[in-house]
């Protein structure tokens, strides 16, 4: 009955999630019940979801690209400490599975939502003039992420945010540019951890893969035209959104 | 990736014009030295790209983003500067390994800032790199001119920068210092994760081996800009010093004499 809508249905979802994840995160949020409400286990979901929103990821990373002009040596020590996470979590998955983890979860995205709200206060508290500083805080906090990336990884984009803007003096925009490689990278490492060891069901995986490359597209295409302060907002909005969606889950 | 334009970029200082018409881009793999004599406008064009000068007229981009529409405080940690202008502001009794590490918080003299590890190790491995970690402990102050410019290198590059801007980093130094300078910027213009970098000099002989393009400026104008084997020829530097230079070119070095 359902079959007829259900690829299309997929697929739009995963459009939603890469729009979402291209601008905030937590785009999984969309996709994840999407697929349970259509009958796949929850375990086959999980997975293929994760892997069809990598290339939704790194079509995000190519259109907010622009942000990190120069950043190179930078980007590239951060990607180091969250695939180093993401593999660490995908292993601690395995052997821990997510039971009651959920808990959580909506906590943490609450911190990232909060960090980044608190940013401007922080600002004052923490830096005695504007700059962009990786500390040592800061490096563990993306290999932090990266664990919680690869172990559950929804909403782990407005985390990074929140880390980014409030403790390494990076704007919205460009967190949001490094967030997007750095979740792009550890569910990466996820995804073929679990593809190799979970079931992974690969029409679920390209209908989802072709939905959120676009949906990243367009959603990298016009975040950027959003001002500041709108763009705080909405990252708070959705963050809520799915702090809410975890705790009635 | 554009990590400079300049559009029709001109600057009027009291009736006077000090930059005309500058249309200018550097792409992120690009090294570039800015050559001239005195007086021709490589001071004011190195302060548009600090983001310290607005000019009067054109367009300026910077890693991406348009002076005028970005907040300049936002952009200013993402340039590193090595210039004597900056040089003089740091006090003398400064240790050198402080005057490298405060640039993590974009201060100069330790006061309250909380530093780590990471830090320290970064400013260390810095000076080591310029060949001056056994002055880490001297005071700014006693430092020769070599010395200190190279500990004003390792400054510029503390805080990983994305444009890096060396105004005139030889000058000064007597043969044995710009030779070592010269394989030390040779070396770091040649990193592929070294960020882009904007040299200016009036000495050819001070143009490190790594450098990929060159700007020639007379009185305010641009004469030539491009591919630096393109642009270092004995015409172009006849004419923008307004004497009969003949530039040889040896193991990519380059060295200017005059012509009969």
């Amino acid at each position: 009955m359902a079959n007829v809508w259900m690829w299309p249905l997929i697929t739009l979802a995963g459009f939603g999630a890469g729009a979402i994840n291209s601008m905030v995160g937590s785009g999984t949020l969309l996709t994840f019940p999407t697929l349970v409400a259509f009958g796949f286990p929850p375990i086959t979901a999980n997975v293929s979801n994760n892997l069809g929103l990598v290339p939704g990821a790194f079509a995000a990373f190519r259109g907010s690209r622009h942000e990190l002009i120069g950043a190179k040596s930078r980007l590239t020590e951060m990607l180091g400490w969250s695939a180093g996470g993401g593999l660490v979590g995908a292993l601690a998955l395995l052997k821990f599975p997510a039971k009651n983890f959920t808990l959580v979860v909506p906590f943490l995205i609450l911190l990232g939502v909060a960090l980044m709200l608190a940013q401007p206060i922080i600002i004052k508290f923490h830096r005695t003039q504007e700059v962009m500083r990786l500390s040592r805080s800061v490096r563990v906090g993306i290999f932090l992420t990266g664990i919680y990336g690869g172990y559950f990884g929804a909403a782990q984009g407005i985390i990074l945010i929140g880390l980014l803007t409030a403790f390494a003096g990076e704007t919205v925009f460009r967190a949001n540019a490094i967030k997007n490689a750095l979740a792009g990278t550890s569910n990466l490492i996820a995804g073929i951890i679990f593809a190799l060891i979970a079931p992974v069901n690969w029409s679920i995986v390209l209908a989802i893969s072709i939905g959120s490359t676009l949906g990243a597209w367009v959603g990298s295409k016009y975040g950027r035209k959003i001002p500041t302060n709108a763009y705080r907002a909405l990252i708070g909005v959705v963050g809520l959104t799915a702090a809410f969606r975890f705790w009635l889950a | 990736m554009r990590v400079i334009e300049l559009v029709d970029v001109g600057v009027v200082r009291s009736g006077n014009s000090i930059l005309t018409g500058i249309d200018w881009s550097v792409d992120a793999d690009q090294r570039w030295v800015i050559l001239g004599p005195n007086g021709a406008g490589k001071t004011t064009l190195m302060q548009i790209l600090a983001g310290s000068l607005f000019p009067t007229r054109g367009q300026v981009t910077l890693l991406g983003e348009r002076l005028g529409s970005v907040d300049i405080f936002e952009l200013r940690p993402r340039i590193g500067i090595c210039s004597s202008a900056l040089s003089e502001r740091i006090p003398p009794e400064e240790a050198v390994s402080d005057v490298v590490l405060t640039a993590a918080w974009g201060v100069l003299g330790r006061w309250r800032e909380g530093y780590d590890l990471w830090d320290a190790s970064r400013s260390l491995a810095l000076l080591a790199a310029l060949g001056v970690e056994h002055l880490a402990t001297r005071t700014f102050g006693t430092l020769s001119e070599g010395e200190s410019k190279r500990v004003q290198i390792a400054r510029a590059l503390m805080t990983d920068p994305e444009l890096l801007l060396l105004d005139e980093p030889a000058a000064g130094l007597d043969l044995g210092g710009r030779e070592d300078m010269v394989a030390r910027l040779s070396k770091l213009t040649r990193d592929p994760l070294a960020p882009v970098s904007i040299l200016i000099t009036h000495h050819v002989e001070e143009i490190p081996p790594g450098i990929t393009h060159a700007l020639v400026l007379k009185k305010g104008t641009m004469i030539a800009a491009g591919a630096i084997e393109g642009v270092l020829t004995s015409d172009v530097l006849s004419d923008a010093f307004e004497l009969p230079i003949i530039i040889d070119n040896h193991d990519q070095r380059w060295f200017a004499r005059l012509g009969g």
